[in-house]
């Protein structure tokens, strides 16, 4: 194994001390000069017509610059499938629908002005529940496609289907079946810091937007499109990213108030800036997709798996993001996790009139795997199988191809499971604890861990640019999110090029200046950007070995001779270089440069920056620039089968828990929690705890207390108050980590994708220590006290 | 209505006008630009805006600004020492591996400031009760929790508070 | 939030004549950790918050006459600091300590949550098992009032919009009463979906007397008097307690909302007062 320098060591996170000291500057802390604030009205019902907007009084209130509905704006079409609009018209499908907006002077004044614009509607029927959406005669959320083509029914025209084998005569084999039907409700992204923007435009009808988002070059092509419909077609966007405040998935759409605030900027001419309050964010940005899944799974006497068949039904909303992918991923563990040979999956969207969804951190994994793992769970009682064993006898294993395609390299779950096992004393406690209302329960998961091709193009730049003093800047277009993408450039681009950490500096965030990435998701950014910049530094090394062969021993003998100027007395010593130096005769390693064959020369070492200098500082000199374009050998699903290997490599886990479970509150406690993960090759171990606790406590919220509720479609917890996230206070349980290394050969280093399995496993391992300990199956999440505390009490009737 | 309160601001005596309706959070990032305090929440529930008002943290989004009058306000630009050193609580959050996101943390800083000044030897579960009142997203505390026991020792060798 | 004036009298007579002057367009406001979050929310309109802080005669926590008095802008942070709470009403503490969280608890005071008078609020149910007066002071002068008297219904007190609350005065209860609080939230930090505490005495496991109070299960902190008569008298035995569980049960007259449906927080009813008899009594697994 390689000995490095800095990959595994604790390299603290460059970007940490400014976010300690409140220096980072956020959406929420930039001003523009002449900016002014934005500010949305929308709908009051679920579904209705609109029949009059006034916005008269608005218009005449002092500070007000611009009062803008779809009646005084040109159309502006956005979303996967373009069904959605920036500010409606004729009609409202859900409440958050945006019916008019206002630029102000201030943000109260805008906030006034919104109370004085009067909207006349004429409520519409709705239909808030993806099935009532099928039924014959229910009301119709889009008359007509974004085509302009009639709509008969509410499906929406994005639909999933594979097929492996044939399901049906592995229902005939199979010794033993296990069916359930599980539900996940909406869940926030409950980014600390909310969404927002500020558009502006230069005189030449350029659009430059300030703007959180993961997707900065995405975003940059659907701006685009925007302003063609602005009528300033062939006009550019330029994007700027500030730091992100969280975003697990909220970014990876462009959003309708980033739209508005286009339209109010063109409109006034000055910056505008629209910045939404928890409310607002709770209510108008879109959760992550309820699912409701029908799964099946069969296996035969020895508990080997022989089927698995999953149909799922997504509420879509009332609009379509790229949320309406997320069943692609979906699709990985349902066709590959553990060795399957008959697969059959189907998820069909439904529009509806509640709030329109979006992906969030798993993709789609987290409702996948919570049906698959407690339904195996199921399985295994039924086939009297531990339910370890289950998973140990149908674990993934290196080096295999699964159904759908995936090419599966090296793989540890069996490494993970047992190391679970071992952590949670599985064997002494399983099935035993029950008289106590205590149990454990364990989950697998499985994910993309070499990015994931939803785009045509799965790639990222990266330009490396090594200046006078040398120091390495990495320009990239990946996001930092919070995930710790600079710490690992830095680390990687330290460890690639030869030079310490504090000589690297990591810029992203423009879409002006940093080169193309597909955006930061699928847990993607450091596997794909590290990979990126190690090819540059790569290509940094040549040309640095390349100058060195031309100007190092130039300048070591002008040292030397400048030596003997000052004293007389010193020997020029023989150096023992008898050719010319060749590229290959030259290392660099923590910013010196020195020759292979005698490393502990003292005279035949020199500071990068020196070599750098004497290259640059001459007639007809020459800098050290290089970029890369890394594109992972993964492949796009076959639209018709499904088919392809969507990631470069897969990243497997286990994570499981010890409960003791309050029948009478329903309170679950819990006393232990374990997650072990194959990384591939820990980059930084910080950063990689860091992503496996918050993701597990993102799951655990998942499993137990979060919850977006909602009667006709309207929100019932846009807050903090009753959107229960997890505070410290209810961690007071160990969080025990085994990082497994598998060492991939695609990894950067052999590192995997780290950034979301963390939260994948967690529901299901919750549910089945749930079930260990107290023999009650919740179907739906989450596991509330009250649906505990209220099924134990209806069994005691029983 | 507009009104001028007089208060001392990182060390600072301030005198400023602001409506009076306005909370500290705004007096703090709207007229003295010091938008190292966030607004998370607005509501009380994610303390992210939290200072310290004589020494003791309060949300700023909730702390009527009229209300500093007369008092010492400290926000997480006040931590911060001469060339930019940081403070220890804030060192140990960067060396545990506490940061990620970032906008939990001018809070969860001056939380862990009002623990440690009041406990300076706190067991886990009061560490956890101290910063009950913060919100991270991105974390699961696990690390902060670690941060603030790592503060804790420094500040014992460091002698500062 | 809409543009208010925000007033600091320099004394309580100031404040008075000020919210008397202006009507119903003024409040009190003290903390403002509940009443500031309903203005946000554009729950609640005002054009004039006149501020309690500064008042002086407001604070503090004194032992007069067998009595523990807290003055109405005492924080929750200073009574859970107080000695004299610690020792005479150790049941308010555990309440305090559960109530919001560090951030809150250092600016919200007792008279706040009293005044809001929401069915949750967490320190109700003990202060009224512990039989808690309060004096109020308007523009005609003081009068005192039970705390069990003052509530009449979500946001609803008997105080009128111009009255202060100076203070509440508790008897300090005597050896024999033993007290208990419980809280039952979602997550560890919560609004209660169902709260209380008790007040009991026992003479050889018999119930002399019992004051029971719980929280977040009607419009106001319920007294369960049903339950009270049904325990006095009798000697604590499982069965007793079963029965009690039931009762409490039905007494209660719970809503469904976001936070518990009617059958949860009726269950729920009926374990609290179970643990807290329990809890209390020093008696468990009966």
């Amino acid at each position: 194994m390689n000995e490095y320098s800095f990959v595994g060591k604790p390299v603290p996170r460059p970007d940490a001390p400014d976010k300690v000291a409140g220096r980072a500057l956020y959406i929420h802390d930039l001003k523009r000069p002449g900016m002014l604030y934005g500010k949305i009205k929308y709908s009051e019902h679920a579904h209705a017509k609109i029949l009059n907007i006034d916005t008269s009084k608005a218009e005449r209130l002092p500070g007000v610059r611009a009062v803008i509905t779809a009646y005084n704006t040109p159309e502006v079409r956005f979303g996967f499938i373009r069904d959605n609009i920036a500010l409606k018209k004729e009609k409202v499908r859900q409440f958050r629908d945006e019916v008019a907006a206002v630029a102000a002077i201030d943000p109260e004044i805008a906030e006034e002005a919104l109370e004085l614009i009067k909207v006349e509607y004429e409520e519409l029927p709705g239909v808030f529940d993806p099935e009532e959406a099928l039924k014959e005669g229910a009301p119709l959320i889009h008359e007509t496609d974004p085509q302009g083509r009639p709509k008969k029914d509410n499906w929406v025209p994005v639909s999933w289907k594979f097929n492996a084998g044939d399901v049906e005569e592995a229902k005939k084999k199979a010794k033993y079946i296990a069916e359930d039907y599980l539900e996940t409700p909406p869940i926030l992204h409950a980014s600390l810091g909310t969404s927002g923007c500020i558009a502006e435009f230069d005189l030449q009808g350029n659009l430059i937007i300030y703007t959180k988002t993961q997707i900065p070059f995405l975003a940059q092509n659907d701006f685009n499109r925007a302003l063609a419909s602005m009528g300033l077609k062939g006009k550019n966007t330029r994007v700027i990213v500030p730091t992100l405040g969280g975003s697990f998935g909220s970014g990876l759409d462009t959003h309708g108030y980033e739209y508005i605030a286009i339209l109010l900027a063109y409109k006034t001419g000055r910056p505008v800036k629209i910045v939404l309050d928890r409310e607002e964010e709770s209510k108008t940005l879109s959760p992550r997709q309820s699912t409701r899944t029908k799964i099946l799974q069969g296996c035969d006497e020895n508990g080997r798996l022989l089927f698995r068949e999953v149909r799922m039904l997504l509420d879509n909303g009332a609009y379509t993001s790229w949320g309406a992918t997320t069943p692609s991923v979906m699709m990985l563990p349902i066709s590959s996790i553990y060795r399957v040979p008959n697969v059959f999956y189907e998820a069909r969207h439904v529009y509806t009139n509640n709030t329109y969804c979006q992906a969030m951190r798993g993709y789609g994994n987290p409702q996948a795997a919570w049906a698959i793992e407690t339904n195996l769970d199921h399985l295994a009682e039924e086939a009297n199988i531990d339910p370890l064993d289950m998973r140990l006898i149908n674990k993934n294993i290196p080096d295999d191809i699964s159904p759908m395609g995936l090419r599966i390299t090296t793989c540890g779950m069996e490494e993970c499971l047992k190391a679970v096992a071992q952590k949670l004393n599985w064997k002494e406690k399983r099935g035993k604890g029950r008289n106590k209302a205590r149990g454990v329960g364990i989950a697998c998961l499985f994910h993309v861990g070499g990015s994931g091709r939803v785009y045509r193009s799965d790639g990222t730049g990266v330009i490396l640019k090594i200046d006078d003093f040398g120091y390495a800047t990495v320009v990239t277009g990946a996001i930092e999110m919070g995930q710790g993408l600079v710490a690992a450039l830095t680390v990687a681009t330290a460890e690639a090029l030869g030079v310490t950490p504090d000589r690297v500096m990591v810029v992203t965030g423009d879409t002006a200046t940093c080169p193309w990435d597909v955006g930061t998701h699928a847990s993607r950014g450091a596997f794909t950007a590290c990979n990126a910049v190690i090819m540059a530094a790569q290509k940094a090394r040549e040309k640095i070995f390349q100058l060195a062969a031309e100007h190092f021993l130039n300048r070591v003998n002008f040292k030397l001779s400048q030596m003997k100027k000052k004293d007389p007395n010193f020997q020029i010593p023989d150096l023992g270089i008898n050719r010319p130096l060749e590229p290959e005769d030259f290392e660099l390693k923590e910013n010196v440069l020195y020759l292979r064959s005698q490393p502990q020369n003292k005279y035949l070492r020199m500071g990068l920056d020196e070599l750098i200098r004497e290259a640059h500082f001459k007639e007809q000199g020459t800098m050290i620039i290089t970029e890369a374009f890394y594109d992972p050998c993964n492949q796009m699903l076959d639209k018709d089968t499904c088919i392809g290997n969507l990631s470069a490599t897969y990243i497997f886990g286990a994570q499981g828990a010890e409960v003791e479970v309050d029948l009478e509150t329903g309170h679950v406690k819990i006393l232990k929690y374990v997650a072990a993960h194959d990384v591939g090759k820990v980059l930084n171990r910080h950063s990689i705890l860091g992503q496996i606790y918050g993701g597990a406590v993102q799951g655990l919220g998942f499993a137990l207390s979060e919850e977006y509720k909602r009667d006709k479609g309207r929100m019932l917890n846009p807050n903090f108050l009753d959107y229960k996230i997890l505070s410290a206070n209810d961690l007071s349980f160990p969080i025990e980590v085994e990082l497994v290394e598998t060492m991939d050969k695609e990894g950067p280093f052999g590192a995997k994708g780290v950034g979301e399995p963390g939260l994948v496993a967690v529901a299901p391992a919750i549910a089945n220590a749930v079930y260990d300990a107290t023999g009650i199956r919740i179907n739906s999440l989450p596991l509330s006290p009250e649906k505990i505390a209220l099924s134990v009490r209806r069994l005691k009737k029983e | 209505m507009k009104r001028v309160v007089h208060f001392t601001l990182n060390g600072f005596e301030v005198e400023q006008e602001i409506e009076s309706h306005k909370m500290l959070l705004d007096l703090l990032r709207e007229k003295f630009e010091l938008t190292g305090t966030k607004e998370g929440c607005g509501q009380g529930e994610c303390g992210a805006c939290t200072v310290l008002v004589d020494g003791l943290a309060v949300n700023a989004c909730l702390f009527p600004a009229l209300e500093v009058e007369g008092r010492s306000v400290t926000t997480v630009e006040g931590l911060i020492g001469e060339g930019g050193r940081l403070h220890p609580i804030q060192e140990a959050f960067v060396e545990a591996g506490a940061v990620q996101c970032g906008f939990c943390m001018p809070g969860m800083v001056m939380s862990a400031k009002a623990l440690l000044d009041e406990t300076p030897n706190p067991t886990e579960e009061e560490i956890r009760r101290g910063i009950s009142g913060n919100l991270c997203r991105c974390t699961g505390y696990v690390q902060i929790v670690d941060a603030i026991k790592l503060a804790s020792q420094k500040l014992k060798g460091d002698g500062r508070g | 939030m809409n543009r208010f004036d925000y007033i600091i009298p320099k004394d309580l007579e100031e404040a008075i004549s000020l919210v008397k002057g202006y009507g119903l367009e003024a409040r009190y406001v003290a903390g403002g950790t509940d009443l500031l979050v309903r203005l946000k929310q554009r729950a609640l309109r005002v054009n004039y918050l006149v501020s309690l802080r500064r008042i002086g005669e407001l604070k503090g926590i004194s032992r007069e006459n067998g009595s523990v008095r807290i003055g109405g802008m005492t924080t929750f942070r200073e009574i859970l600091r107080s000695e004299i709470v610690q020792s005479h009403l150790p049941v308010l503490i555990e309440a305090s300590k559960v109530l919001a969280n560090p951030q809150v608890r250092n600016v919200a005071t007792i008279s706040g949550n009293i005044c809001n008078a929401a069915p949750s609020a967490d320190s109700l149910p003990p202060l009224m098992v512990l039989g808690a007066t309060l004096t109020l002071r308007g523009p005609e002068g003081d009068r005192t009032i039970p705390l069990e008297d003052f509530f009449e219904g979500p946001g609803k007190t008997r105080k009128a919009n111009d009255e202060v609350l100076l203070g509440l005065s508790v008897r300090m209860p005597d050896q024999e009463t033993r007290f208990s609080f419980q809280k039952i939230g979602r997550v560890s930090q919560d609004i209660a979906i169902v709260n209380g505490a008790i007040a009991i005495s026992l003479e050889k496991e018999e119930v002399r007397s019992v004051r029971l109070v719980l929280g977040a299960v009607a419009p106001v902190p319920l007294r369960l008097r049903g339950v009270e008569e049904r325990l006095t008298g009798q000697r604590l035995t499982g069965h007793l307690l079963d029965e009690a569980q039931k009762m409490a049960e039905k007494e209660v007259q719970p809503i469904s909302d976001v936070r518990a449906s009617e059958e949860y927080r009726r269950h729920l009813s009926g374990v609290v007062v179970r643990r807290l008899i329990e809890k209390a009594s020093g008696i468990e697994d009966l």
